[in-house]
């Protein structure tokens, strides 16, 4: 195993090099330079525009200035932003990544939690009303034109109906006197839901071992998320920002909702058709055969088979997580990521482009590799054979 | 399943539940569309100049000897106590220099209690002088001229003295170094200090750039608030302001005078006659300005009809869509100005027969600019035919020559076949005409220049439909009109940065289409069109070139006379319109959108519309 992941990981360093190559020269081959926007202030000699591409280096040639990029990322150093100049491009990402990661995180979580419940459930009812009804409402919001479905659920509850914020990630009257930034507030969030998961994941692996009785095993795994969550509403409430992470979660709820309707559908039909292969294996007809429960059936030997390609569809979607989306994130106002790729893009910031495309490129190819282990680690049918010993086979 | 849908519920339930803390302050709500780059004055009007810089944030904060007073934009002191004094030839160190004096007024504060004295100013222009303005980049080098400025003295604590190496022009004196803003030399004296440590001039100036200065005393009515990035931006009443209460009248005459009834100051631009036209009374009322961020048009609009902005800040004005539905909503009003800018078309004079004055004059000719904006663009957009656009009044010369004006279709081609005949042109077959029912009976073929070649066919870029309509419109039918008389051009729909380039950066070009947003000294006149801009990167990307125009140019450049200088643009329009470099062609109205039950403001028309005054965020009054 070990073996296996130092090759993967070698795999992994190539790629990103390929991929940082490939990705710098791409923006560099768009036209003009950051620069160029001085071209329309007539009050702007061109004699500023000649100095400041000199203090961005853009007037070395392209091969030095490719040298000189690849040897300060390797070192851990994305540069200087050119639309924020001098702005660090980490400090710029550092900003934006924690709204990004929670809004997009929790809504591909719910799409995949709502998709794997229906699934399993319209799999179990093939041919029934709940089958055709959940596919059929399923693949409408799927081909739905995202940015149009989130364009009316802003105006039904938000305009109309004020259930919802407007738009934004927070109420700025609400912040005017917060004694701490939203960042401090989104870091907390992530790190208490991060504590929270941790708790219940290690729960649920050490139940099995401890706990022989499955009755108690219900009960146990029960509390523990009674726990979490009390856990985690006590901590908010005592720390005395609940008011604020409260008015980031309701900002939230609308481009989740939007998300998660998008998306949940691809989840549910993978679920279904998994679940569909799994209900004609011997041992779940053995399971019935024994006269169990027909939930007991379906939640217990079916359904956790058939998780298998949900969840490594599930991990390497989170790969992506970090890429943000800049429908969401403009339709939304969601300042994150995609945004901020967006306008380096367009404004030929390569520095901030580039370290934003790293960054996300980084996070896919580790969710390969993640979900390449967890899928040896789910299934025990898959195992890591050395070069040797498949020789010798 | 049971679970999801409990759970969707509570959340749901608690959501409904809870509701919005409402501050009670009297607070003047903006939608902006972007988040500021910087606090930093230096990088603001430098490297990071952008549109909510100078709106929202940084700029704002920084007094300047000089103003100009919206909305006619007179030049009036703003610090300084009265106009500078007239100047003076001197013998400095062994050099001739021009000097002139600027008394400041005693009644300025910054933000902390401490006055603004000369020697803020005089620490500013010299600091900035001495790290190069070049170097600093964005608008440094034009606010502080080094070709013109010396550098700068402090007579007295309120006597500023400049030493300048040639009498300047209007554009680098009035418009250019007085208009120049400053900064309190007791808080930025260690950052220049802390910043020349540095070994080479290019680090100096990064490490200056790289200040972000969170708490630094302001000179004006606003001081910076808070700043949540990607969320809002607040600023809040600088409570050491000397301009509140002070009355800025405006008369029939033209003539604006300024009096402070807390100081005592008084100004006059002249001899006051006739109504009094305006009457501004400087606040702010409100406690606090807060500019919400809105990342698309969509959210703004209804922020704006369901209250919770008052006023929509956008540069580029309303499309058309959500005029219409701002129309219909309850408590909103729209508000239309001139914009000061213009859409254009331009050829490569560099290339042959483009540089044919009546092959352009041909083409103007056949433009109707009426029939697209009016009948095709249906009235949003206006016809223009030269580079100083009506809303900029004084500078504007309504008498330009206008090819094919009040002409049909007919007349017009019959026109261009004329005057392309007069330069020597033909055709394989040429165009006819029916004048009596003013249609086109023959299209023209085989265009044959003076020089008896065949016209090879060329490229017209022009604007995709998805960055401008209206332009890629206009460009489309202009490329119809062209191709009917015979000349063989094709539009190519480019993305902008690539015409950007083409044109600006490499001049490999045959034709293009753009636009420019102008200042109020029109001093892009000579700037455009001056030969000293035809090299590759200037502004003259063209490639004009008439020595007449050139001495008129910097005639008008170095005018220290305010009449003079408007008779001096006119006459450079007049040429421009005959000889054609660009073909100006229209713009559109800036039409903005406020809360009429929330927010009144002293006046509504002004060049550039609301956004262009900021907001009007000292004056405006809340309703409610």
């Amino acid at each position: 195993m070990g073996r296996y992941f130092a090759s993967r990981l070698g795999q992994l360093i190539l790629t990103l090099f390929i991929y940082i190559t490939l990705v710098y020269f791409i923006l560099q081959a768009m036209p003009g330079d950051i620069t160029q926007a001085l071209v329309f202030n007539p009050r702007i000699p061109q004699s500023a525009r000649a100095a400041l591409q000199h203090q961005l280096g853009l007037d070395a040639p392209l091969v030095v200035q490719y040298f000189h990029y690849v040897r300060n990322f390797f070192t851990g150093n994305l540069g200087v932003s050119f639309s924020h100049y001098p702005r660090p491009v980490w400090n710029i990402l550092a900003e934006r990544i924690p709204r990004t990661l929670l809004l997009f995180t929790t809504s591909t979580l719910l799409s995949f939690y709502v998709g794997y419940i229906l699934g399993r459930v319209i799999a179990w009812r093939r041919g029934g009303f709940v089958d055709y009804g959940a596919t059929v409402v399923g693949v409408t919001f799927w081909t739905a034109f995202y940015p149009l479905l989130a364009l009316i659920l802003i105006w039904l509850f938000a305009s109309e109906l004020h259930w919802l914020p407007l738009n934004q990630f927070i109420s700025p009257t609400l912040w005017l006197d917060a004694p701490v930034t939203s960042n401090t507030i989104f870091h907390y969030m992530i790190l208490s839901l991060a504590g929270a998961a941790l708790l219940l994941a290690l729960v649920y692996a050490l139940v099995p071992r401890w706990v022989r009785r499955p009755s108690s095993r219900c009960w146990v795994t029960r509390g523990a998320w009674v726990v979490a969550l009390a856990g985690l509403v006590s901590g908010w409430w005592a720390s005395g920002y609940a008011a604020l992470a409260w008015d980031i979660v309701s900002h939230m709820v609308l481009p989740v909702v939007t998300l998660t309707l998008i998306s949940f559908a691809g989840n549910m039909l993978l679920m279904r058709d998994s679940m569909l292969e799994t209900t004609r294996e011997d041992y779940v007809l053995a399971a019935r055969a024994k006269g169990l429960p027909d939930r007991v059936v379906r939640d217990r030997h079916a359904a956790r088979t058939a998780l298998l390609p949900v969840v490594t569809s599930f991990a390497l979607s989170l790969g992506s997580v970090m890429g943000g989306g800049l429908v969401t994130e403009t339709v939304f106002s969601w300042p994150g990521l995609g945004q901020i790729l967006f306008d380096a893009a367009i404004q030929a910031d390569y520095p901030l482009a580039t370290g934003a495309l790293a960054f996300t490129g980084i996070f896919v190819l580790v969710a390969h590799l993640v979900a390449d282990v967890l899928y040896a680690w789910l299934d025990p049918r898959i195992s890591v054979v050395s070069s040797e010993s498949e020789a010798s086979t | 399943m049971k679970r999801l849908l409990a759970g969707f519920l509570a959340v749901g339930l608690i959501l409904g539940l809870s509701s919005a803390v409402l501050a009670a302050d009297r607070v003047y709500d903006l939608s902006m569309f972007e988040d500021p780059t910087t606090l930093n004055v230096f990088s603001a009007l430098g490297p990071n100049s952008t549109v909510w810089n100078s709106q929202v944030a940084s700029e704002i904060y920084f007094p300047t000897l000089f103003g100009l007073a919206a909305p006619t934009w007179e030049f009036v002191p703003a610090v300084a106590a009265d106009m500078p004094s007239p100047f003076v030839k001197e013998q400095v160190g062994g050099k001739t220099l021009y000097t002139s004096i600027v008394k400041l007024r005693k009644d300025q504060k910054w933000s902390d209690g401490t006055p603004i004295t000369a020697d803020d100013f005089v620490f500013t222009a010299n600091a900035v002088l001495e790290f190069d303005p070049d170097l600093i980049g964005g608008n440094w080098p034009s606010l502080y001229p080094k070709a013109a400025l010396d550098h700068v003295a402090q007579v007295d604590d309120y006597t500023v003295k400049f030493y300048l190496t040639k009498i300047p022009g209007l554009s680098e004196w009035q418009y250019g170094v007085l208009q120049a803003p400053f900064v309190q030399k007791k808080f930025w004296e260690p950052v220049f200090a802390t910043a020349r440590k540095e070994s080479t001039p290019e680090a100096r100036v990064k490490t200056l750039l790289a200040f972000e200065p969170t708490r630094q005393p302001s000179g004006t009515a606003w001081v910076f608030g808070a700043w949540e990035k990607g969320a809002y931006y607040r600023n809040v009443p600088n409570p050491y302001y000397a301009g509140k209460g002070e009355v800025t009248t405006f008369y029939e005459n033209g003539v604006v005078t300024i009096e402070n009834p807390k100081s005592g100051y008084k100004w006059a631009s002249g001899k006051p006659e006739g109504k009094v036209t305006l009457r501004l009374v400087e606040g702010p009322y409100v406690d606090s300005v807060l500019f919400r961020l809105y990342q698309n048009q969509n959210a703004a609009v209804l922020a704006l009809t369901t209250g919770e902005v008052d006023f929509f800040l956008n540069s580029l004005g309303l499309q058309k869509g959500f005029q219409d539905q701002l129309r219909r909503a309850p408590n909103v009003a729209l508000v239309e100005n001139h914009t000061n800018g213009f859409r254009f078309m331009a050829f490569n004079l560099r290339k042959y027969p483009f540089n044919i004055k009546e092959f352009r004059q041909a083409v103007a000719t056949l433009i109707d600019r009426e029939y697209i904006t009016q009948t095709i663009f249906q009235g949003i957009a206006f016809p223009l035919a030269t580079p100083v656009p009506p809303g900029n009044e004084a500078w504007y010369n309504k008498d330009v020559k206008v090819f094919g004006q009040g002409m049909n279709r007919a007349q017009r081609v019959a026109e261009a076949v004329r005057l392309l005949k007069s330069a020597g042109f033909s055709w394989q077959v040429e165009p006819q005409v029916d004048l009596a029912k003013g249609t086109v009976t023959r299209r023209g073929r085989g265009l044959i220049m003076p020089n008896g070649k065949l016209m090879e066919p060329f490229d017209f870029l022009i604007q995709t439909a998805g960055y401008d309509p209206l332009r890629n419109t206009f460009g489309i039918f202009i490329t119809q009109w062209m191709q009917e008389i015979g000349i063989p051009v094709q539009a190519v729909p480019t993305e902008f940065n690539l015409i950007s380039t083409k044109v600006f950066d490499e001049q490999d070009f045959d034709a293009f289409m753009m636009g420019w947003s102008l200042s109020i000294y029109p001093d892009y006149l000579a700037v455009f069109f001056h030969s000293n801009q035809t090299g590759k990167s200037g502004f003259n990307a063209e490639g004009y070139s008439n020595p007449a125009f050139d001495k008129l140019a910097d005639q008008f450049l170095a005018e220290t006379d305010l009449n003079k200088a408007i008779q001096e643009a006119k006459q450079l329009q007049a040429i421009l319109a005959d000889e054609l470099p660009y073909i100006v062609l229209f713009d559109t109205p800036m039409v903005e959108a406020y809360r009429s039950d929330r927010v009144q403001y002293p006046y509504l028309h002004v060049l550039g519309g609301l956004q262009f005054v900021k907001g009007l965020t000292t004056t405006v009054q809340l309703l409610q």
